[in-house]
């Protein structure tokens, strides 16, 4: 079985598609009835309310990006930091972290605000267009760390963790992470001699407020919604969305039907193909679970005697070296559910584990060879893949040290949400 | 029928009609993601600002959701576009690749073959059950999962056969 | 070869229920050693709430728990038993299961779903629990509030009939929902809310006692046709015992419970329950719903009431 799910998939087959195919083999030849492969799919994906959160928080991703709100929030952010040394570095640590209270994916905040700052970066040379690609994938990992979050919502979905929880577990490391970037990259701008950006003018500063308030506006509504009652997590999603069609249409006039039409369009094709991938997962987990593979991990853990933080150090490694060469979303849905009943009977804590996993596996991210966040920047901005990367070792060494400090700092993730009163 | 011929009369038409089959399919994937959305924004703006809680809404949403994945996975999205596993595929040479895209192609389309009989037995079976809400028979709602295997066996079908045929570069 | 047996269920390992299968398996294995092989499954990680049932009426699952509300949902003419104040404790159950009715009603699950239903299990009694304290006798007081219910008509149709405005919800978004005020109330048995931790974000518990509620132990039929009858009694036997330890389990624990949410401050409040009743199942009767059910039955099984329960209640 997984013989034949690593030989589809070397050939090029979808994962998604994949774990079904393996799977219909599997119970085709196993014996069981092959329907299986239609009911856990169906059952899976159609119970799970909050996998629709996916979809919606993707949706208004994209339409901020094509709305042109994430410019408005690029010229605020330029005024706000632009001064401090490595400016425009700066600035694209900072749209990260406000992109980030609105987006879910890391990958929307590089394809959106972040390929813009790229190209404002590498302008006249200003910095090393490694380094600016580096930069721009380095702090797009807060994007899914600070709330909303779409690979939380995965977590959640198959721990049975409470998605209001990992969202608040993921502030203070969000925060902490961009404190901690913004510090390396002025060392690095004092050593390396970045550029300071000119200050903008004091009159011209109400107008770029003013003009990006609406936008930084979203965030206020779409956490104050979600804890104080206005909706559940996944509504919020949706309320996002509409109020980002609101802003890119009406306050900015920014989005037409037509691009509208466009951006659905592409949200459609974007939701099938990472919902698919769920589907896949829900089937091979039904196998995985009927030849007692958890049961086997776990009691393998077991038989080690490991002490939690040995388990934890393994799963950092484990989960690293697969961030190199696998999908973020694969990981998620084949991988994880194998730990979590092991991680539960240790009694660790699984909101914590949520946080420091969702963390470790955004590192994986812009690790090559498998690195997304790499291949969309070049993409996009057409830097070569090799500067890229001799510019990533910096910033993967922080990232790094900070999943460190956060798996052995469990309270850095538990403390807003237990004062909050949610654990 | 392939790129390379002639565009006669029958072949011009054949190729328009694939356009507007496309496009129909995108509208379709289009409308069913609006209502999903749509269904949200009145479940909760009854149960916010009117407080009269709506009780199909979520049920709505959920049937127009899967619709939506599943008719786009089996209409919309080309097969490359899927998440894949590139490393390997991508280093290797294009007639590797013409290689290793029609194993995968074959094991799809054996696979959803096989699938499509026990799928139909399922949703026999789910006939007798209605949704919790809105009272639809199950086949019914589930009835876009035989769609999209069935679709993308197609799909599979129609790629291994440009695999074979002159313009197999395009496909890899 | 031993038999297969397959238990799937969607509680979680520390559930009295899932608790309760394990002594099923203990039980079994030592009336018939060498003859089964049970595994569990718990916390739905085979089958989800729901297509567990699925599962077992296709041969894909031996066992699992099944709920009158999904047995009524496919024969609609055994709705009366979901009806809330109809059972008034896990005795009446278990009297109904084993009288003529219960023989015709498990005949007839057996005939339409390819299910053996074995065993009623106790699961508590549905109360209500709400976000702030009010007053609430009756079923006019909660007018207006917004009680979280499960996802489906039949319940749905519960919250009306006890007078709320229900909400559907999925139970894991029940906690905040609760908290922020999404929902003003939820309905649950005692252990339930004490396991999902409810009363640190609500202020009152009233004792509607509107459902007392129970799910069956089932096995597939084909499975429980082929044992022979020695192996036919060993499970039975095994399921009764399980089911038995079960509910008195159960109910040692909701009484504990009373004083538990009181010393974290909620109010635990006793309404009119004559009150609740008759609106309740005047509620029910009236409605297009109990065209369906079996008539006569609601009266005898009202008969079947132990006594010393019937004269306990107002
Ligand atoms: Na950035
Ligand atoms: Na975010």
């Amino acid at each position: 079985m997984l013989v034949l799910m690593v030989t589809i998939t070397i050939t090029g087959l979808p994962f998604g598609i994949a774990m079904i195919v393996a799977s219909i083999f599997y119970l085709f030849l196993s014996g069981q009835d092959v329907s299986l492969a239609a009911e856990n799919v169906l059952n899976g994906i159609f119970g799970n309310f909050v996998a629709l959160a996916v979809p919606l928080f993707i949706f208004a991703a994209n339409i901020m990006n094509a709305g042109k709100i994430s410019d408005r929030l690029l010229d605020f952010a330029l005024a706000l930091v632009g001064r401090l040394p490595g400016g425009l570095a700066q600035v694209n640590i900072l749209t990260s972290l406000i992109f980030s209270g609105m987006s879910g994916s890391a990958i929307s905040d590089a394809a959106g605000v972040g390929k813009i700052i790229t190209d404002m970066m590498m302008r006249e040379n200003r910095y090393p267009r490694g380094f600016a690609g580096a930069m721009t994938a380095a702090s797009a990992v807060v994007g899914p760390i600070f709330p909303p979050s779409i690979p939380m919502v995965f977590y959640a979905l198959i721990s049975s963790t409470s998605v209001g929880a990992l969202f608040l577990g993921g502030v203070v490391p969000a925060l902490l992470l961009c404190l901690v970037l913004g510090i390396a990259v002025a060392i690095m701008a004092k050593v390396r001699g970045f550029p300071i950006e000119a200050p903008v003018a004091l009159a011209m500063l109400p107008v770029i407020v003013l003009r990006a308030l609406p936008a930084l506006f979203m965030p206020v509504i779409l956490l104050g919604g979600i804890y104080s009652g206005a909706f559940t997590p996944t509504e919020a999603a949706a309320v996002s969305a509409l109020y980002a069609i609101l802003l890119a249409a009406f306050a900015y006039r920014a989005l037409g039907l037509s691009s509208f039409i466009d951006v659905v369009r592409e949200t459609v094709e974007t939701t099938a193909v990472v919902t698919i991938v769920l589907c896949g997962a829900f089937i091979f987990n039904y196998v995985v679970t009927i030849e007692q593979v958890p049961q086997t991990v776990s009691a393998l853990f077991q038989q080690l005697q490991l002490q939690p933080w040995a388990f934890l150090l393994l799963l950092n490694i484990l989960y690293l070296l697969l961030g190199c060469i696998l999908d973020v979303s694969t990981i998620m849905l084949v991988v994880t559910p194998l730990f979590i009943p092991t991680a539960a009977a240790m009694g660790i804590d699984l909101v914590y584990l949520g946080v420091v996993l969702v963390f470790n596996m955004m590192i994986g991210l812009i690790t090559p060879p498998y690195g997304i966040l790499l291949f969309i920047i070049k993409a996009l901005n057409g830097i070569p893949l090799a500067e890229l990367i001799r510019e990533s070792w910096f910033f993967l060494a922080i990232l790094v040290a900070m999943l460190t400090l956060l798996t052995y700092v469990p309270a850095l993730s538990l403390w807003l949400p237990r004062a909050a009163g949610m654990l | 029928m392939t790129k390379g011929a002639p565009s006669s009369g029958s072949a011009g038409a054949l190729a328009w009609l694939g356009t507007m089959a496309k496009r129909v399919a995108d509208w379709i994937g289009v409308a069913l993601f609006l209502s999903a959305f749509m269904g949200f924004l009145v479940q909760v703006f009854y149960r916010y600002v009117l407080n009269a809680p709506l009780l199909w809404t979520q049920e709505f949403v959920m049937i127009s959701f899967i619709w939506a994945v599943f008719w786009s996975a089996a209409f919309t999205v080309p097969i490359r576009k899927h998440v894949s596993f590139d490393v390997v595929y991508d280093i290797v040479s294009p007639e590797t690749r013409r290689v290793f895209s029609v194993i995968s192609m074959v094991a799809v389309i054996a696979a959803f073959a096989l699938l499509v009989p026990y799928t139909w037995d399922y949703l026999t079976f789910m006939a007798r059950r209605k949704s919790a809400v809105l009272r639809i028979p199950m086949d019914l709602v589930y009835g876009c999962y035989l769609l999209f295997i069935a679709g993308f066996a197609i799909q599979g079908f129609w790629r291994l056969i440009q695999l074979f045929g002159p313009s197999w570069r395009d496909q890899i | 070869a031993p038999i297969d047996l397959k238990i799937s269920v969607p509680s979680v390992p520390s559930d009295i229920h899932t608790q309760a299968l394990k002594m099923f398996k203990t039980d079994l294995e030592k009336a018939a050693p060498g003859q089964f092989n049970v595994e569990i499954y718990d916390s739905g990680s085979l089958f989800k709430q729901g297509a567990d049932t699925d599962a077992v009426e296709r041969g894909n699952l031996q066992m699992t728990y099944l709920s009158f509300q999904l047995i009524a949902d496919q024969l609609p003419q055994y709705g009366l038993l979901t009806m809330p104040y109809l059972f008034r404790s896990a005795q009446h159950y278990d009297d109904f299961m084993k009288s003529k009715l219960g023989d015709q009603f498990k005949a007839d699950v057996e005939q339409a779903m390819n299910i053996r239903l074995l065993a009623p299990c106790y699961l508590g009694t549905r109360e209500l629990n709400l976000r702030k304290q009010m007053k609430v006798d009756t079923p006019d007081d909660l007018k207006g509030v917004k009680m979280r219910m499960p996802d489906s008509d039949a319940w749905l149709f519960m919250g009306k009939a006890l007078g709320a405005n229900p909400v559907p919800m999925p139970f894991g978004d029940v906690y905040l929902g609760l908290q922020t005020g999404t929902i003003d109330a939820q309905d649950n048995p005692l252990p339930t809310d004490y396991a999902a931790k409810f009363y640190e974000v609500t202020k009152q518990i009233t004792m509607t006692k509107h459902l007392v509620d129970a799910i069956n132990l089932v096995i597939g039929a084909d499975v429980w046709n082929k044992l022979d009858d020695s192996q036919k009694a060993a499970v039975q036997n095994a399921a009764d015992a399980a089911c038995k330890w079960n509910d008195t389990k159960r109910k040692a624990e909701e009484d504990k419970l009373v004083d538990f949410f009181k010393s974290k401050g909620l109010a635990v409040t006793n309404p009119d329950i004559s009150a609740f009743r008759e609106h309740v199942q005047k509620y029910y009767l009236d409605s297009d719903r109990s065209k369906q059910w079996t008539s006569g039955w609601v009266d005898q099984i009202n008969a079947m009431a132990p006594k010393a329960d019937a004269s306990k209640k107002n």
